[in-house]
């Protein structure tokens, strides 16, 4: 089974290293869509089911957080989990966005392993490294 | 905090960013009395809380084109200037955000869009705390700075 996902970050650079690390980490990916911001995330998820979403904090026009927000707010999207991907590492920060309605929240730096771990985690799904057939 | 957990901070942060990301290492220390290449890619943000301060990033040109190459997975003459300028924002970002949890884990920090900046000649730290590391990556060095505000 392969997941659609959703690369919500600024920088086209961060996204494409999101994308490889993605690729590099065995994490079995769909179809990859990805926004600039939060509210070109909304319009892509308006056309798009995507079984999750991995967001940036720090971007200009509607922030990561706002988007937690807006998609906590609505019926249909609030199914959908929202992975973290910031270099605010405080775990002010991380309570804060998991409060708000995040599944999972990963620090930059990370290495692939650790991110497929928590895409992994977020879905409930491998967790074994033996077994990626998911 | 002193000058000492600055430049501590700043060190880890650094060689943890550059090793789990660029695949970059740290070969040594270049001389921190060296002027900045004028032709350096260099990036600077803005941070809000306790502290709030500015944290600064230049790489000279073959520091930039080596990291943008391992950041994008490209070869270093398939680089676009202007995509290793957006490659030394995020470097600056990411080295930033892990120096401020690490001199405060519980504090909520705002963090400002990194902007590329033109530096040439003189080192422009000024602040009073402040610590400063120049790092030779092989390729060429790797400028980076914290000022606190006080």
């Amino acid at each position: 089974m392969a997941f659609n996902v959703l690369i919500v970050d600024d920088s086209p650079a961060m996204r494409s290293f999101i994308a490889r690390v993605l690729d590099l980490s065995g994490f079995p990916v769909g179809n990859r869509l990805e926004a600039s911001n939060g509210e070109e995330a909304l319009l892509k998820l308006a056309e798009n089911w995507v079984d999750i979403v991995l967001t940036d904090l720090n971007m200009p026009g509607m922030d990561g957080e706002q988007l937690v927000r807006r998609l906590e707010k609505d019926e249909m999207l609030r199914s959908i989990p929202v992975v973290i991907i910031s270099t605010d590492r405080t775990e002010s920060r991380v309570h804060q966005m998991m409060m708000l309605g995040a599944k999972g929240y990963v620090k930059k730096p990370f290495l692939p392993e650790t991110l497929r771990r928590e895409l992994e985690n977020v879905l409930g799904v491998g967790g074994d490294d033996d077994d990626r057939s998911l | 905090m002193t000058t000492t957990d600055l430049y501590n901070a700043l060190s880890d942060s650094a060689e943890e960013v550059l090793e789990t990301m660029f695949f970059a290492t740290v070969v040594g220390e270049a001389s921190p009395a060296e002027a900045i290449h004028p032709a350096s890619v260099a990036a600077r943000l803005v941070f809000h809380g306790q502290p709030s301060g500015v944290f600064t990033v230049a790489a000279c040109p073959g520091a930039a084109r080596s990291l943008a190459a391992a950041f994008l997975a490209l070869e270093e003459n398939e680089v676009p200037q202007e995509r290793a300028g957006e490659v030394v924002c995020e470097l600056a970002n990411m080295i930033c955000g892990s120096v401020l949890s690490r001199l405060e884990p519980e504090e909520l920090f705002e963090l400002k869009h990194p902007e590329p900046v033109v530096i040439a000649g003189a080192w422009p730290c000024i602040s009073a705390l402040s610590a400063r590391r120049a790092l030779d990556l092989g390729d060429g060095t790797l400028n980076i700075c914290i000022e606190i505000e006080t």
